[in-house]
């Protein structure tokens, strides 16, 4: 065990291990750098902001801080295949200093890959996922996992380009 | 390289300090003559220069130094305040605070600062005496920055050395090479020149030797010639002051008041040597000092009082310092050689030396404010002696070098330890004594140092280990070292009566070899010591002395000593002038105690702890609100269980008890939350005089730019404000004072014509309105001009000529804070550019405050105002749209009111209802946020009535669910920006509350209707009438107000 123990620190430090922590969307799979995950809570009571982007589903309260909580799945503009179920995670992240919760489907275990192993994202991706929000792709084996890019998720702008375009369809 | 730790903290401390000069100077430009002020300021100068000198920044401390050169040519009275000066000193100060955050940011000094020295050097120089300096014009400016930078330097590094001359050590008799080699190294690159006396003068008297040493040091020091002549200059004057002084100090009627000025002026003398790290000169004043101390002593007790060491030093001085006589001819003086023997001084001296030890311990018994903290002194005390006399102990056959070092080093900590504590006369002993360690030598006899320890422990009789057995074992060693010592045969023999024995005898020796000077003080004690007590045991006296800890109590034997030495003993004085000398003394004592004191109590803190703690305590209101939300809902059950559930009184007990139980133990929280709350906000709290005081300046600047006369009034500085606030709202008042003098306050013909007085007034105030804050800045200038308000309103299209001669005058005047309004011609300098109203009126509105305008055209102007207490908690209503909870603040409700259907009517698209007569517009929050499940009839809902200040709001809510205190919690700027929302609070079941933004609300809602009246517009003529896209916005409302929807 101390010896496969060695053995692991040893490769990692060779190949430079990624660990991430996994969730689903539908049936996609994402990671996120585990550095980055603060905690996983069950969903919380959402108090809705009004007039902020669609896909703020509102602020929760954890433990006295108030914080904004994205719907991935709407953030990401990805096919509602299924209607949402009740029994959704929310990811709280630390997105440079800025506390985010991301509500996603499931959570899995913790994967491992090599950071060697990230493709660059190919130019379709299924389910209409923009590829402006994917830090790359992962063959783990049995399926392709997806690196996101929480900054660029986060970014004001954007935010801004789609609160102004939200508007400009309300008008229309 | 500058040591960052120590930056910091210079960076703060200099900043207080320049923000108090600044008022300070401000202060002396209008009354110039007060030199109360002008010591404030130039003690603020004088430790910037210190402190910067200290943790090394050269420009700061030489501008600081140059600075403080001036303030004391006006502090001397050689040259008088005016404008210039105070412009150039207020321009260094600025250049200062420049400075100060260039190391602030960048750790380094970048500023220039050559022109400001140039102009305060020839500032200065007009003022230097040019009398004896012909060859050297004064004003010339020196820019050799680096000669002046190197004596600084050295000030520094001899600062260590630089004590008294008088202490120089028992042995510095026959070491004038020793001393002189010392000043060769000070001086490095100038070498001393010869010592032509050098054989003689120990033989005679110890004089001599000083003078030659004096003399040697002012011509070892030719760094700065012209700084020279400014010492020369001021000693000279000082001099000739002392010399008349001196003249009176015999006369009863005002001795007093010349031996006060006396004193004064040693003291300026003093310092200015000190300054030009003259070591030996400032030791001879020192010498000077003390023995005029001694004589006031008795001069209070109505003794005959020798005055003539006066003359005696006076004599010397000139004599040393030969420059001094050149337009001197007074100088030759009856007194020399054969005058200053021991008879006249020696009783001076004994006299310094009893009262030093009995003031001394006046002092530390005196002074047990803190006990702790003697405590924590007495152990240093202990713990430093004891090192000494183990240093003593080992030195004895050891290297002599390092056991000076060693007890240079120690006497160094209790120094400080006793200055610390504010001990001023034992840190002059401290200083005596160190001043002797410094100038001992290799081939010197330490005795001396046992000689201090003896008194020291003679001070502290209980210090724990300063077993005296110990000592003349030490003494012994010690004398087997040293110079050849007559009487120190007192071997082993544990007993203070032979210690002070002998002591006596070397210092009896030491007083034919001339040394006087070092060994008086202790001589005294000794005389005391053994003639004063009545007991024959001479060890008794310091086991009696302490024992009469109180000033004025008089210790056993005293009265003897007073007939057997003639000196006075401070304590055997307690009445007349003694007491009077000796209550000045304690006065600043006190005073430095009490500026001690509060630096002690303030203490530097991370305002981000503050901030965590400010945090927790929010929470904490929050859980207490929790707990009467619980005891409410107890008290309803209750209520039910009665009612419905046909429980009896007697079932009811249990819950009712429950119940009250519940209902005191909420209160209690209740009262400590609160108590929490306040203590925690107050720790926030600043005075409002940290804003009000950067203002003066402000204004100055302003007069001097516009030339109107301005009289600022600055009232209720002293009203509390969170720090803050004070940060947030310091912007905008500049930009309400900027608009009060530029356009408020008419120029002085204009006012004269008007009937008022030349000089306008502006008036700045604070007072608490409950839980706010208002600020008030009232002119009494030409007011503002509603018509010329009215009509650029117009002009701009802001609003229609019909509804400008509708609204009242107030409401005009709120144009004004409208973004681009701006009723001057032309842009000048300082303002009307139209921003500066509309800003001021974001920012308070940012800390939910509220601007008021007053006018009366022609008499004044007031801005008033008004800001919550604090950011992070605000009083605010509680309101249900849906199942949502929101809050409003209360400082923008207005009132709430139930109103019905037949009140309401929609003008122009929006809802309005009718009110006393106007009509207000309505916003149904509802569907302002699209919350569903809210009932439409409006007569089941309420209206909460809202102010942006510019105009009232009325929301429709479901239900008003209380008023409550919350705390405000940040959302992300996405959440926050153009959402109508300032932030969240939580409530006390965990849910969240959204705080409405009012402002932000309106602004928004307005523009959302007028696109909806717009669109609707459009459509309904499009369908009507054929009609061009885009038609003028102004008009169509106009057109559809006249329709047939309308109701008036």
């Amino acid at each position: 065990m101390a010896d496969r123990y060695a053995a692991t620190e040893k490769l990692e430090a060779e190949q430079e291990l990624m660990q991430l922590v996994g969730f689903t969307i539908g049936k996609e799979l994402f990671g996120v750098d585990i550095l980055m995950v603060q905690e996983i809570i069950r969903a919380a009571p959402i108090t809705p902001v009004p007039n902020s982007p669609e896909f703020v589903e509102g602020v929760i309260n954890l433990r006295g801080n108030i914080l904004p909580v994205i719907d991935l799945r709407k953030r990401l503009s990805l096919l509602s295949s299924e209607s949402a179920h009740d029994d959704t995670w929310i990811l709280i992240l630390d997105i440079q200093n800025k506390t985010t919760g991301f509500i996603v489907d499931s959570v899995t275990e913790v994967i491992k890959i090599q950071e060697n192993t990230i493709e660059a994202p190919p130019d379709i991706i299924k389910a209409g996922l923009e590829s402006q929000y994917l830090r790359g792709v992962c063959d783990i084996g049995a399926q392709l996992l997806i690196l996101l890019d929480f900054k660029r998720i986060l970014l004001q702008e954007e935010f801004k380009k789609l609160k102004s375009m939200d508007e400009a369809e309300g008008n229309d | 390289m500058i040591d960052l730790s120590l930056l910091q903290d210079f960076i703060t401390e200099a900043n207080e300090h320049l923000e108090e000069m600044e008022s300070g100077l401000l202060k002396l430009e209008r009354e110039p003559e007060d030199l109360g002020i002008l010591n404030d300021i130039f003690r603020a100068i004088h430790t910037i220069k210190g402190a910067s000198q200290f943790v090394g920044l050269p420009r700061v401390s030489e501008l600081s130094h140059k600075m403080e050169n001036l303030l004391d040519l006006l502090r001397q009275g050689e040259k008088k305040v005016n404008q210039d000066i105070i412009d150039t000193l207020i321009e260094t100060r600025d250049r200062l605070i420049n400075l100060t955050k260039e190391l602030e940011i960048n750790q380094a000094e970048e500023s220039e600062i050559e022109d400001l020295l140039a102009r305060i050097l020839a500032l200065s120089g007009e003022a230097a005496p040019a009398v004896d300096c012909p060859e050297e014009p004064p004003a010339e400016a020196s820019s050799d920055e680096t000669d002046l930078r190197s004596a600084l330097e050295e000030a520094l590094d001899t600062s260590i050395l630089d004590d008294d001359i008088a202490g120089g050590s028992a042995a510095s008799i026959n070491d004038d090479d020793l001393d002189t080699s010392i000043l060769g190294d000070f001086f490095g690159e100038d070498p001393p020149p010869d010592l032509p006396d050098q054989e003689e003068p120990f033989a005679v008297s110890s004089e001599p030797l000083n003078e030659e040493l004096i003399r040697n040091e002012l011509r070892g020091e030719e760094h700065d010639e012209e700084l020279f002549d400014i010492f020369i200059g001021q000693t000279r004057n000082n001099l000739d002051k002392l010399r008349q002084l001196t003249a009176q100090l015999p006369d009863p009627a005002n001795g007093a008041e010349s031996f006060a000025g006396c004193r004064d002026l040693l003291a300026n003398l003093r310092s200015s040597a000190n300054y030009m790290s003259y070591a030996n000169l400032v030791g001879l004043y020192d010498l000077w000092q003390a023995e005029l101390s001694a004589a006031g002593e008795s001069l209070a007790e109505s003794a005959v009082t020798d005055f003539s060491f006066m003359d005696d030093h006076l004599a010397r001085i000139f004599r040393t310092i030969p420059r001094l006589n050149d337009s001197q001819a007074a100088a030759s003086d009856p007194f020399a050689e054969n005058q200053d023997g021991e008879d006249l001084a020696a009783p001076a001296f004994t006299g310094v030396c009893a009262t030093d030890e009995e003031t001394i311990r006046a002092e530390i018994s005196e002074e047990l404010y803190d006990d702790e903290l003697f405590e924590i002194f007495l152990k240093q005390v202990s713990e430093n002696l004891g090192s000494i006399r183990l240093a003593m102990a080992e030195g004895g056959c050891g290297d002599r070098a390092n056991l000076l070092e060693l007890c240079r080093d120690c006497v160094a900590k209790l120094k400080s330890s006793a200055n610390y504590m504010g001990y001023a006369n034992l840190v002059n002993l401290y200083e005596r004594w160190h001043g002797q360690i410094s100038e001992a030598g290799m081939d010197d006899n330490p005795d001396f140092i046992n000689d201090y320890l003896g008194l020291m422990s003679a001070l502290f009789p209980d210090l724990p280990d300063t077993g005296l057995e110990e000592e003349p074992r030490l003494f012994d060693d010690n004398s087997a070292g040293g110079r050849a010592e007559p009487s120190s045969g007192g071997e082993g023999r544990s007993d203070e009566d032979d210690l002070f024995a002998t002591l006596s005898n070397s210092i009896d020796t030491a007083m034919a070899g001339g040394n006087r000077q070092s060994m008086e003080p202790l001589h005294g004690i000794l005389e005391e010591m053994l003639f004063g007590e009545e007991s024959p045991a001479a060890e008794e006296a310091p086991v009696e002395k302490p024992a009469a800890p109180e000033l004025g109590e008089e210790p056993n034997g005293t009265e003897s000593v007073e007939e057997l030495v003639a000196a006075p003993s401070e304590v055997a004085a307690p009445e007349s002038g003694g007491e009077e000398r000796r209550r000045t003394e304690r006065r600043r004592e006190e005073r430095r105690e009490s500026g001690e004191r509060t630096y002690k109590q303030s203490i530097r803190v991370d305002s981000e702890k503050i901030d965590s703690l400010m945090n927790q305590v929010g929470e904490l209101v929050v859980s207490r609100a929790y707990f009467a939300q619980i005891f409410n809902y107890l008290k309803e059950f209750q209520q039910e269980m009665k009612e419905e559930g046909g429980f009896d009184a007697k079932g009811l007990k249990p819950i009712r008890e429950l119940a009250f139980k519940l209902g005191e133990a909420t209160v209690g929280l209740g009262r400590v939350s609160n108590e929490l709350q306040e203590g925690v906000m107050k720790i926030r709290m600043l005075p409002v005089a940290q804003l009000f005081n950067r203002y003066p300046r402000l204004v100055r600047d302003l007069i001097h730019k516009t030339g109107k006369k301005v009289n600022l009034e600055v009232r209720g500085e002293e009203t509390e404000l969170d720090k803050m606030v004070i940060e947030e709202i310091s912007d905008p008042l500049i930009h309400i004072i900027r608009n009060a003098v530029d356009h408020g306050l008419e120029t002085p013909e204009e006012r004269r014509k008007a009937g008022k007085d030349e000089t306008g007034s502006l008036v700045l105030e604070a007072y608490h309105e409950s839980n706010h804050i208002v600020i008030e800045i009232t002119d009494d200038g030409r007011g503002i001009d509603i018509d010329k308000i009215k009509s650029k309103a117009v002009a701009k299209g802001l609003i229609s000529q019909q509804e400008m001669s509708r609204i009242s005058d107030a409401e005009a005047r709120r144009f004004i804070m409208m973004p681009g309004f701006s009723t001057a011609e032309t842009a000048t300098e300082t303002s009307g550019r139209g921003v500066g109203m509309d800003v001021i009126k974001t920012n308070i509105e940012k800390l939910n405050g509220t601007v008021e305008v007053e006018s009366q055209q022609g008499v004044q102007t007031m801005i008033r105002i008004k800001i919550p207490l604090t950011l992070a908690i605000i009083q605010a209503l509680m309101v249900r749209v849906g199942d949502e909870l929101f809050t409003i603040p209360l400082s923008v409700v207005e009132e709430t009111l139930r109103i019905f259907e037949h009140d309401t009517s929609t003008i122009e698209g929006v809802e309005v209802i009718h009110m006393r007569d106007t009509t207000m517009p309505i916003f149904r929050l509802a569907d302002i946020f699209g919350i569903e499940g809210t009932s439409k009839d409006i007569s089941q809902s309420f209206v909460v009535i809202v102010t942006t200040g510019m105009q009232e709001i009325g929301l429709v809510v479901d239900e008003l669910i209380g008023q409550e205190e919350v705390v405000i919690k940040p959302l992300v700027d996405y959440l926050r920006e153009e959402s109508g929302f300032s932030g969240a609070t939580i409530i006390g079941d965990g849910r969240i509350s959204l705080i409405l933004d009012i402002y932000e609300l309106v602004k928004m809602t307005s523009e959302k209707q007028i696109e909806r009246s717009r669109a609707q517009t459009m459509n309904r003529k499009n369908k009507n009438r054929v009609i061009k896209a885009g038609g003028s916005l102004k008009k169509v409302p106009s057109a559809e107000a006249a329709g047939p929807e309308t109701i008036h």
